[in-house]
């Protein structure tokens, strides 16, 4: 057979093709080693240059930039110097293992070291800010192709360190590192959040932040109660328009409706689901607005917590009559036939036997209702009115999403960290909704395991 | 035993369709009052088929069509006139698996009486406790009414399910192969317990073990392919069958 | 015997509670059902009227303005005669379509790892979790951390790269969760046949599992597309508000630029004159236009996938 005369020829040749490219990622990555010394970033300051090699930016302490009012020592940042020592340590390491043929492991550093001009680059914007605050004129920072060669070095040399274990095996950590991607941008999204809301308020205080009744970014009064207060309620009236008719459209769907109904019923509410949220802003601003104007002339301009609930009630609407429906279809057929063979209507059913039974599905869907509702910015911007107004029915509200919306845009300094702050407090409210969706659908999956 | 011999449910001719399948031929029964009535016969003859027209339970499958009469108490029960809900009542059903609700013991027996308007609840307290002790199981449960059914062993959850149908005063309860699921333990005190309701309720009873429907009915019918092939005293059809479809069945040598 | 007591009281006349009459022949409805129905009913008549009036609205109003023209020009806040939303179609696509080439091979690495190489311990038990939780987290959020990261940190400045980036992390969990769905509901039995060829696991993989699982890989994807069209919030401060005519095919990923929904945001608010408002109501129907027939198509896949696996 073909196969068994080639296998030894075959072994051979795969043999030499690995020494080949172990051979390669070990020039690559005295390439890599090479180019932290090489010229590496070249500030622009004033018409001027300074170049300076990825070792000298980890080594010295900084420099002096001389304003026309003040003068001052710009380090560079603690940041920098890690990662450019941690790509160096790993690019020596990494040329190190592969020479000891040990490719997998070396592989991994050379990915790091890879990375690390990221890192250099993401760490080092505090360079900017530190020179633009002493208020001398914009620095601009240029990569030069040695912090390039690092980075393509690092990804080449790292897949042919894999490759030399074979297809197999540089597939399986070509997918570990996407995954690992994936997961590390989600821990960076959570972390990234907590630690640029919490300086602010530090400095604010917890208690000034969250119970402060005013927000008056202009003399640093920043207080969030009401925008808080406005969320809540807002989140709160749209649950309760909204779940009592999301509840009885999937009774209709799942358990009264005819097929021929039901086929009519469906997709307008998967329609709904499927609307951009501009756009039920749109609609809010034009139909809801002027409707609840006109309806309370004197009370109210229309942009209101009122038009906020509606719109928010609208908007939930998918979400409670899908789950609702997956959950009641998920109630076992033999309870509706205990309970009709009592002589109970299929109404008495509906209510007295299969809700019951499928509530913690309801509920669940109900808490994720709650998340898209207070975390719904666009639809309210455009209705709310966005004066940070202790909540009224009928008064202008600002809320926690549209609060940030609204002054991201110019915001600058402890402003600007206080909006990260609100941003915290609605990851802390939404994480509080998630946690609880999740303990309720476990627990509804135990029931139903039963 | 065979002195009240009053008809209770009388069933004329009746034909049933799923869709295009016709699934009961012909079926006549006359079943007396008070009195074990079995159905048995080998599985997919038709006898859960039959015993789901006595309360309309087929209503909710589509496609499904019935010609013929159903009378109960000589009432036409697939007369427009009929009140489905208050039949469903009188004629109280125990499924083949326990089904009870995921509500506490109590609710479970109480919930039949508060869908038919009783609200009082020293009234509901009576219930209880009355059909409890009707279906054997109060000396067992009493001191866990408020706790879930669920967690009552499968034999319980199943004398739960009779005690929740005694709860609405049916005179008819229709048990379609009431022990199947059930360990010999819990059977027998299933059949202790029909023991006990035989000449107080019209009890129909589908059962696929034989010796069960010797030991406990009055009556026996015998299915087969949809039709009745026999329906005499339980001793003559077991001492002596006139069919001999129905002496090869219950000498076991098909089914 | 204690159940005998219990049949003797059974035996006193006294029923458990009092039947109005015997006869069967006594059909009525009982209010309170009558009610319950009647809001059963309303409930879903409600949905479907809230939805025809939404729809009816806008594209009453705006459908009239649609027209070739107005797909093709280029918009300013100026010119008169400059009202088109081409600019915006062109920026939405560019969203999109970076976007999914970014997203779409992480996500489905990621979907592919997690289901068929990571051990089912509780380390994947963790990403799930972790997924599921970001798949909750508000697209302001997205926007905030998008905008500090990509557009300060990472120096891309208000761009459609920051954008593309931004919506990413947006769409990601979504993305992998619903390819982990199709990968898992791929009978094992077909890669327990490809295995039993001789086939390496990255061939049974890209070869059986990746294609059998492919409509609903595509209806992820399909879904993720409608998503980024109908996102705003987090697009606002990352690709921003510009609508200039791209100058160059890989100029304008790194110039700001308005998508349609950013450009419905925007008309809207600032409209002033009924002409102005024409052009809201016009872009809002081509926005529907477009997710209701992505959405439709994302049906129709999903539609296929059940019959597959049939």
């Amino acid at each position: 057979m073909d196969r068994t005369m080639d296998g030894q020829e075959g072994r051979e040749r795969e043999k030499r093709r690995n020494a080949a490219y172990r051979w390669i990622a070990a020039g690559l990555g005295a390439v890599m080693i090479l180019s932290f010394f090489l010229p590496y970033i070249t500030f622009v300051f004033r018409g001027l240059t300074y170049t300076v090699s990825g070792i000298q930016l980890a080594f010295v302490k900084g420099f002096w930039v001389v304003g026309p009012q003040q003068s001052g020592l710009v380090t560079i940042p603690l940041a920098v110097r890690a990662s450019i020592v941690l790509g160096l340590l790993c690019a020596v390491g990494g040329f190190v293992l592969i020479l000891l043929k040990k490719p997998v492991t070396a592989g991994l550093l050379f990915l790091l070291s890879g990375i690390s001009p990221l890192l250099v680059m993401a760490a080092s914007g505090a360079i900017q800010t530190a020179v633009t605050s002493l208020n001398v004129s914009q620095i601009e920072l240029q990569f030069l192709w040695p912090f390039f060669c690092t980075l393509l070095g690092g990804l080449i040399s790292s897949v042919l360190a894999l490759r030399t274990q074979g297809t197999e095996r540089l597939a399986e950590s070509v997918f570990q590192v996407f995954a690992c991607v994936s997961i590390g941008s989600v821990i960076l999204l959570t972390v990234y959040i907590i630690s640029a809301g919490l300086p602010a308020i530090l400095q604010i205080g917890l208690t000034q932040f969250l119970l402060g009744e005013s927000w008056r970014p202009a003399s640093d009064i920043f207080g969030i109660l009401p925008m808080i207060l406005s969320s809540i309620v807002g989140t709160i009236g749209a649950i309760v328009l909204g779940v009592p008719v999301g509840i009885l459209t999937a009774v209709f769907l799942s358990e009264t409706a005819s097929p021929r109904l039901a086929m009519l019923v469906r997709p307008a509410v998967e329609l709904l689901a499927g609307i951009p949220s501009v756009i039920y802003g749109f609609f809010g601003m034009l139909v809801v607005v002027p409707v609840i104007r006109n309806m309370f002339p004197e009370h109210t301009i229309g942009d209101s917590l009122l038009a906020v609930i509606l719109i928010l009630a609208i908007m939930i609407l998918p979400t409670i009559v899908s789950v609702t429906e997956t959950s009641l279809r998920a109630v076992p057929a033999a309870y509706r036939e205990a309970s009709l063979a009592l002589g109970a209507t299929q109404t008495e059913t509906i209510f007295k036997v299969t809700l019951p039974a499928a509530k913690s599905g309801i509920l669940a869907g109900v808490i994720l209702g709650v998340g898209r509702a207070i975390g719904e910015t666009m639809a309210v911007i455009m209705v709310a009115g966005n004066v940070a107004n202790m909540p009224t029915l009928l008064g202008t509200v600002r809320l926690l999403t549209t609060g940030i919306a609204m002054e991201m845009s110019y915001a600058s300094g402890l402003h600007r960290e206080a909006l990260f702050a609100i941003g915290l407090v609605l990851f802390v409210f939404i994480m509080i909704v998630n946690l609880l969706f999740n303990y309720i659908s476990k627990k509804g999956v135990q029931i139903h395991a039963e | 035993m065979a002195t009240n011999m009053a008809t209770k449910i009388s069933i004329q001719n009746l034909d049933l369709f799923y869709n295009d399948f016709q699934a009961l031929h012909g079926i006549s029964l006359e079943i007396p009052e008070n009195q074990i009535t079995a159905f048995i016969g080998p599985s997919g003859c038709g006898k859960s088929t039959c015993l789901k027209t006595l309360n309309r339970m087929n209503d909710m499958i589509t496609g499904c069509r019935i010609e013929g009469k159903v009378s109960i108490d000589g009432e036409d029960i697939y007369d427009p006139r009929t009140d489905v809900n208050l039949l469903r009542r009188r004629a109280g059903m125990v499924f083949q698996k326990p089904n009870p609700f995921p509500m506490s013991v109590y609710d479970n027996i109480a919930y039949g009486p508060r869908v038919h308007g009783v609200k009082s609840k020293s009234q509901l307290d009576q219930i209880v406790e009355k059909s409890l002790r009707s279906a054997a199981l109060w000396d067992e449960v009493k001191d866990r009414l408020k706790k879930s059914a669920l967690g009552l062993s499968g034999g319980q959850q199943q004398r739960l399910c009779i005690a929740r149908a005694l709860a609405v005063d049916p005179d008819i309860l229709l048990m379609d192969e009431p022990t199947s699921a059930l360990d010999p333990i819990s059977t027998q005190k299933i059949e202790d317990l029909l023991d006990e309701l035989r000449g107080q309720y019209t009890v129909i009873i589908v059962t696929h073990n034989m010796q069960q429907a010797a030991r406990i009915s009055d009556r026996t019918a015998f299915f087969l392919l949809g039709e009745v092939v026999e329906f005499t005293e339980t001793k003559l059809m077991f001492e002596q069958p006139k069919d001999e479809r129905t002496e090869r069945y219950i000498t076991g040598r098909f089914g | 015997m204690p159940n005998k007591s219990g049949v003797l009281e059974q035996n006193a006349p006294n029923a458990n509670f009092v039947m109005e009459g015997k006869s069967l022949y006594n059909r009525r409805a009982k209010p309170v059902d009558v009610v319950l129905k009647l809001l059963i009913n309303g409930a879903a008549f409600l949905c479907v009227v809230v939805l025809v009036g939404i729809l009816g609205y806008i594209l009453v109003n705006g459908l009239g303005y649609v027209s070739w023209k107005f797909l093709s020009t280029p918009y300013s806040e100026t010119k008169a005669n400059l009202k088109g939303i081409l600019p915006m179609i062109i920026n939405t696509m560019y969203i999109v379509v970076i976007t999914l080439l970014i997203a779409a091979p992480i996500g489905i690495c990621s979907a592919i790892y997690l289901t068929q190489y990571a051990k089912q311990g509780r380390l994947v038990k963790a990403i799930r979790f972790t997924t599921e939780i970001l798949s909750g987290i508000p697209s302001i959020l997205f926007g905030l951390f998008g905008y500090t990261v990509f557009c300060i940190l990472f120096r891309l400045q208000i761009s459609i790269l920051a954008g593309c980036l931004t919506m990413t992390l947006c769409i990601l969990p979504t993305i992998v969760r619903t390819t982990e769905e199709s990968l898992i509901s791929v009978p094992s039995s077909y890669k327990e046949g490809a295995f039993a060829l001789g086939a390496g696991k990255l061939r049974v993989i890209l070869g059986i599992v990746l294609p059998c699982a492919m409509p609903g890989v595509l209806t992820a994807v399909i879904l993720a597309m409608g998503r980024i069209v109908g996102e705003s919030a987090a697009l606002l401060f990352t690709s921003g508000l510009a609508y200039q005519m791209p100058k160059g095919f890989f100029q304008q990923i790194f110039s700001s630029g308005r998508t349609l929904t950013l450009h419905l945001y925007q008309t809207a608010r600032e409209a002033t004159t009924p002409d102005a408002m024409n052009i809201a109501f016009a872009t809002a129907s081509v926005l529907l236009i477009l997710v209701f027939l992505l959405n439709r198509l994302a049906g129709l896949l999903s539609k296929t996938l059940q019959k597959g696996t049939e």
